[in-house]
């Protein structure tokens, strides 16, 4: 178990290895059934730490900590581990992994052996980027995401591919340059406060005792250095525009990663270093980015209802509800913060499934035009009612993922003390709801409902054992989520994260009104009102 | 036996849709029967229930033992809870009695249908949905039944996903119309919600409406100070009822929900879905009570939708479209009443209503599938002597839903006309006499539909007329018990001068444990609550008989220019009367004008912004791109190889990023 981060790490980039090393094998089912093997046994390694009890004491564990090298005074370390928020983020990807391997089973065709290497390599940078405790560490796996990324879409997307993964790499570089140039001005402070080392503790450390110290100007400009990088991933309006031109060329598999999981990469940055770091800058940025999360919301969903292409519009649709995630973590609320993080978590199942449902209808009618489809209702039952269950979480209906995170998260924003005209923004966010339930239902409208107009899909075949296992993987955790989503929540809370965020930024749990359900029968409020009508302060 | 069996009302039809869902491959039309009995099974348990009630002498409301924390983070936790009390009890029975019936008549209406096993999961799963919304014992646990219930209509009234619904639209778009709408509704639920949850600390409703409960404590630590807190809340409630319950401005759903099968059509407009926004206002009545204000524009709202709607009953040929429009009306009247701060009445309209309104959706849908779906009642007629069952059970409706002593629905509009009458408002008189036009309409339009109906002679086809034939049993008993019950249930509700008997049997039982509570609490604080005057019970009688005769008149009406004078003389009125006909028979053009206006306005909006995040917000980004790309082009030349120049470079560099340094941060 103590080295359990380190092989959720590395699992995936040795079997990427294992794979190259077979390439001359030629055998494609075994790429494939390595690729399977190494995400499905990561993802039943990463579900080992919920059964032990010391992991949720609020610390980082099981992990390791070594002197990577030194270049002069600066000592860099590797050093990873996992709170509850982390493994959260990698039971996410490592389950999203398996999708996607799954999704991709028969969708690629050409240069297998690359397309799981790289697929893999990505999973390696992913799960490194939510584990890295070392703050050279985390920047190292955050570029190390882009490079796999830019191949799966640049050569296994489709016909505009090359824009797009150009466009998403530099577009992610610049975003992450500037991280860089914060990094290490943070670094030279740190230095100069007298850190032995980079390490995430050392740093929250300093941070906390006062050791380093930032003037208002300073703390900002980081901030926004940090947070610019962070929001381009996340993406929050106006820089969101990479995310229809990645998603609509990259496969399907590229897509249900970049939304499932690349996206929380950005909202986790925030969390984990934005907010515990520069506290300050945090609340005095919050109504502006607030002001962008309602726009990205509303803007997000309006751009969503007026697509034609599947992919575009569910790319769009993750704009506003990223939006969410960013409305409440800059809430400042327990309510909000944890809804944040269950919003990630449930977006990335429910678009996940919605990515994964697109490329199973393209994988048979080579299209996304909504146009080209119509009545397949009628045709793929199977498949009809569990991507309505998904197009329905994704919509907010209670009893499904998508409510729960996005009730907090309104909850949260509204209950909020730190953010001025909160109710504000609670209502505007509050027209997602709204707004969302129409896109959403447009394109099942199209796909869907209605005659079978065109002769093609009038003999589409319904899923297969492998596509029905996904789907019906994705909406049992849809619906475990809207059912009984305490777990999660209880997860989250209990983090090493949200301490720190609690400590740094002063949030205190809100006093609630004791509900007290222990007399099952309570005597009638109308009775009990007669008798004290007249009786108090003498009326 | 403890309130835990409350819970089986809630598996049964949950369990019923899970093996319809995943079974009804192999059970096909079995499938009806397997959700029939579970919908019996719920009105058994609603019986028990009645008996606990009754031999526990206090009859004492409380918790479902059952339940479990759903969302808890920090202080914040919402349980999944259930409550039963007097309001909870009368919704039951006849939720489960009138959705038995729907449920039994459903298996004669969809024999042969290809998509039962579908139909009848969506059917019990709205029954599910249903049942949770009336015993959430907070607001998150009536909101999941809340859009539960708009989720099953969505999917119901898009039954035949593949089918146009009137050349206009299709099924799937009237759906789809029937749950965007509702979610507008949904809006100002969530925010009213969030609310109470601000201002009070709790969303279970015992805790926030008992005595000492939230809502108390936050009037003893504020006093009147903070009214609007009640209005706003009130007004963005009733914002989610008018989505609910098809008042003025969110309406427009209802008359197409009728694209699904009839069945449907019944279920969501006489006993459930529709009935939620009633229900769900009555159960926080506390919050009207505190607001006069609130409760004004509650009333208000109300006595419109009943008047427009009724007039736009006047003139449509769809027998469905009548009584959708009719159902529309008569909520009109329940918020009416609630309005006027008669909750109580309210519900007790909602009970007598699921009834009559139960039996003549059914009645239609009888008619329409022995006509093989027409549904013109221009090309219908004479259908008397053939169909004799579906004729009584249809005309005792009529009489019920037009206000005709002794049927039922002549106590329940009486008392809410009487309160209407009384309330202590400027517009009080006003709001009574809408309502009593309203009133002449509806006996109207009603006694028109049965006379095109089932008088006269046949105008359809040859064809048609030689397989008309009474619908089976199945379908028929189901309309008997409903007209029963349309005859009967005013017992509950007898007025004051009605000599001999128990009167206001209903009414008083739930003022008794719901619908006062916020008057208690406004009187116990000194705020001021909207009041009723006091008249003689001979007042009140002269009242009724001068309701009765309005009603009697617009019969008598419907008679002579429908069954004596057809069809010349409504040829010759609409002719006469033709801008009130065009706006009656195009919709008030309201539909045209949310369609068209509304979201046609809002489509043009999405492109425009699509637009512009295309050319503009993507521009940006782009010109950026290529602006590199050119710069970089020039800064090529700088790479000359000469060292001396490298050397300059970095140096001037250096000192620009030594200079940022030092004046920036």
């Amino acid at each position: 178990m103590e080295h359990l981060t380190t092989i959720l790490i590395f699992l995936p980039a040795a079997a990427a290895l294992l794979i190259l090393l077979l390439a001359k094998t030629k055998n494609d089912a075994l790429t494939k059934g390595i690729a399977l093997a190494a995400t499905a046994l990561s993802t039943l390694l990463s579900l080992a730490p919920l059964y032990s009890r010391e992991f949720f004491s609020g610390a980082i564990s099981l992990g390791d900590s070594v002197e990577w090298f030194s270049l002069g005074p600066i000592t860099l370390t590797y050093t990873v581990g996992m709170d509850s928020l982390s493994l959260l983020m990698v039971i996410l990807t490592n389950g999203l992994m398996v999708i996607a391997v799954l999704a991709s089973w028969t969708a690629i065709t050409k240069r297998l052996t690359e397309y799981y290497f790289f697929l893999l390599l990505l999973h390696t940078g992913m799960v490194g980027t939510f584990c890295a405790f070392d703050i050279f560490l985390f920047y190292v796996f955050w570029e190390l995401m882009l490079i796999p990324m830019f191949f799966l879409i640049g050569v296994w997307g489709s016909t505009n591919r090359l824009y797009a993964t150009i466009k998403f790499v530099l577009y992610t570089l610049a975003g992450s340059v500037l991280m860089l140039v914060a990094v290490l001005f943070l670094c030279f402070k740190a230095q100069a406060a007298g850190a032995a080392n980079f390490t995430y503790q050392e740093l929250i450390q300093l941070f906390s005792t006062g050791a380093i110290q930032l003037t208002a100007g300073q703390e900002s400009l980081m901030f926004l250095a940090f947070f610019v990088a962070f929001a381009i991933k996340v993406p929050l309006f106006p820089f969101h525009t990479w995310l229809p031109d990645a998603h609509t060329e990259a496969p399907t598999a590229g897509s249900i990663i970049l939304a499932g999981v690349l996206l929380k990469t950005g909202a986790y940055g925030i969390l984990r270093f934005c907010l515990p770091f520069f506290p300050h800058a945090a609340v005095a940025w919050a109504p502006v980015i607030c002001w962008l999360s309602v726009i990205a919301i509303i803007y997000g969903a309006a751009t969503a209802i007026a697509q034609q292409d599947m992919k575009r519009l569910v790319a769009y649709s993750s704009v506003s509800h990223m939006g969410f995630v960013t409305l409440g973590i800059f809430a400042f609320t327990l309510e909000g913060l944890s809804g944040s993080v269950l919003q990630m978590i449930g977006h990335g199942i429910s678009t996940g499934g919605l990515f994964l449902g697109v490329g199973i209808l393209y994988e048979r009618r080579h299209t996304r035009l909504m146009a080209d489809y119509g009545g397949v209702a009628g045709v793929m039952k199977v498949f009809c009612v569990l991507m309505v269950i998904i197009v329905l979480a994704s919509a907010g209906l209670p009893g499904l993922n998508g409510f729960v995170g996005e009730f907090l998260i309104l909850a949260g924003t509204f209950l909020s003390d730190k953010l001025p005209n909160a109710w504000l923004f609670t209502a505007l966010a509050a027209t997602g709801v709204v707004l969302g339930a129409v896109y959403l239902l447009i394109m099942v409208q199209r796909v869907f409902f209605g005659p079978v107009t065109i002769e093609e899909n009038k003999s589409l075949p319904d899923l297969n054992p492998r596509e029905l296992f996904c789907m019906c993987a994705l909406v049992a955790m849809a619906f475990w989520i809207g059912l009984y989503p305490k777990p999660f929540l209880s997860m989250i809370e209990r983090s090493y994260a949200m301490k720190n965020i609690e400590s740094r930024l002063g949030i205190e749990p809100r006093e609630y009104t004791a509900v007290d359900y222990t007399s099952a029968a309570v005597s009638h409020a109308a009775d009990a009102g007669e008798e004290t009508l007249h009786a108090p302060d003498g009326h | 036996m403890n309130l835990n069996i409350a819970l089986g009302i809630l598996l049964l039809p949950a369990a019923s849709a899970i093996i319809c869902g995943l079974f009804g491959k192999y059970l096909k039309e079995k499938t009806g029967w397997v959700a029939t009995g579970a919908m019996l099974g719920t009105l058994a348990i609603t019986a028990i229930l009645w008996g606990l009630w009754i031999v526990d002498s206090q009859g004492n409301s409380g918790y479902v033992p059952w339940g479990f924390e759903w969302i808890k983070v920090g202080g914040f936790s919402i349980e999944a809870k259930f409550w039963v009390d007097e309001l909870t009890l009368i919704m039951l029975t006849f939720v489960s009695l009138v959705g038995s019936m729907v449920f039994i008549y459903a298996n004669g209406y969809m024999h042969g249908d290809p998509g039962t096993p579908r139909f009848f999961a969506y059917f019990s799963l709205f029954a599910t949905a249903m049942f949770l919304l009336v015993l959430g014992a907070n607001f998150p646990m009536l909101f999941i039944g809340w859009e539960g219930v708009g989720l099953c209509s969505y999917l119901l009234i898009g039954y035949y996903f593949d089918k146009d619904f009137d050349g206009k639209i299709t099924c799937a778009d009237a759906g789809r119309k029937a749950f965007i709408t509702n979610r507008v509704g949904d809006f100002g639920f969530l925010l009213g919600m969030l609310f109470v949850l601000y201002f009070f600390g709790t969303l279970d409703f015992h805790q926030l409406f008992k005595d000492g409960g939230a809502v108390a404590g936050f009037l003893g630590e504020n006093g009147t100070a903070m009214g609007w807190v009640f209005t706003a809340i009130a007004l963005l409630l009733f914002i989610g009822a008018t989505g609910k319950s098809a008042q003025i401005p969110l309406y427009i759903w209802l008359p197409d929900a009728m694209a699904g099968p009839t069945p449907v059509s019944a279920l969501i407009h006489a006993a459930t879905m529709v009935t939620a926004g009633v229900y769900m206002v009555a159960r926080c009545n506390v919050f009207y009570w505190l607001s006069p204000e609130a409760m004004t524009i509650v009333a208000i709202i109300g006595a419109l939708t009943a008047f427009v709607a009724a007039s736009i009953g006047i003139t449509q040929r769809d027998i469905k479209k009548v009584l959708a429009y009719s159902t529309v009306s008569q909520l009109g009247y329940m918020f009416l009443a609630c309005g006027v701060g008669a909750f109580s009445v309210a519900i007790f309209h909602v009970f007598t209503h699921a009834f009559f309104k139960g039996c003549l959706f059914l009645c239609a849908g009888s008619v329409i599938h022995a006509l093989h779906h027409e549904q013109d009642m221009t090309k219908m007629g004479g259908l008397k002597s053939e169909m004799p069952r579906t004729y009584w059970t249809y005309l005792i409706s009529t009489l019920a839903i037009s206000g005709i002593f002794p049927f039922a629905g002549f106590f329940s509009k009486d008392e809410i006309l009487l309160n209407t009458y009384l309330v202590d408002l400027n517009i009080g008189k006003t709001l009574w006499l809408i309502g009593v036009a309203t009133a002449l309409m509806t006996a109207f339009y009603m006694f028109r539909s049965v006379y095109l109906t089932f008088h006269g002679k046949f105008r359809g086809s040859e064809e048609k007329w030689m397989h008309v034939e009474e619908s089976p049993n199945v379908m028929t008993i189901p309309l008997i018990i409903l007209a029963i019950g349309a005859t009967t249930a005013g017992l509950l509700g007898l007025p004051a001068w009605f000599p001999a008997l128990p009167q206001h049997i209903l009414p008083h039982f739930l003022d008794h444990g719901v619908t006062l509570q916020g008057q208690h609490l406004a009187e116990q604080f000194g705020m001021s609550a909207i009041e009723r005057h006091h008249i003689s019970h001979s007042t009140e009688l002269g009242l009724a008989v001068f309701s009765l005769l309005v009603a009697v008149g617009g019969w008598a009406l419907a008679y002579f220019v429908y069954a004596k004078n057809y069809p010349a003389l409504p040829e010759k009125l609409r002719n006469n009367l033709r801008p009130l006909w065009n706006l009656s028979w195009n919709l008030w053009y309201y539909n045209m004008f949310c369609m068209k206006g509304v979201c046609g306005g809002l489509m043009a909006l999405y492109r425009f912004i699509l637009a512009i995040d295309q050319h503009i917000v993507d521009g940006v980004v782009n010109g950026a791109g290529r602006v590199a790309q050119a710069v970089g082009g020039e800064l090529r030349e700088m790479q000359n190889g000469s060292v001396q120049a490298y050397a300059v470079w970095v140096l001037v560099g250096a000192n620009i990023v030594m200079l940022f340094l030092v004046f920036a941060l």
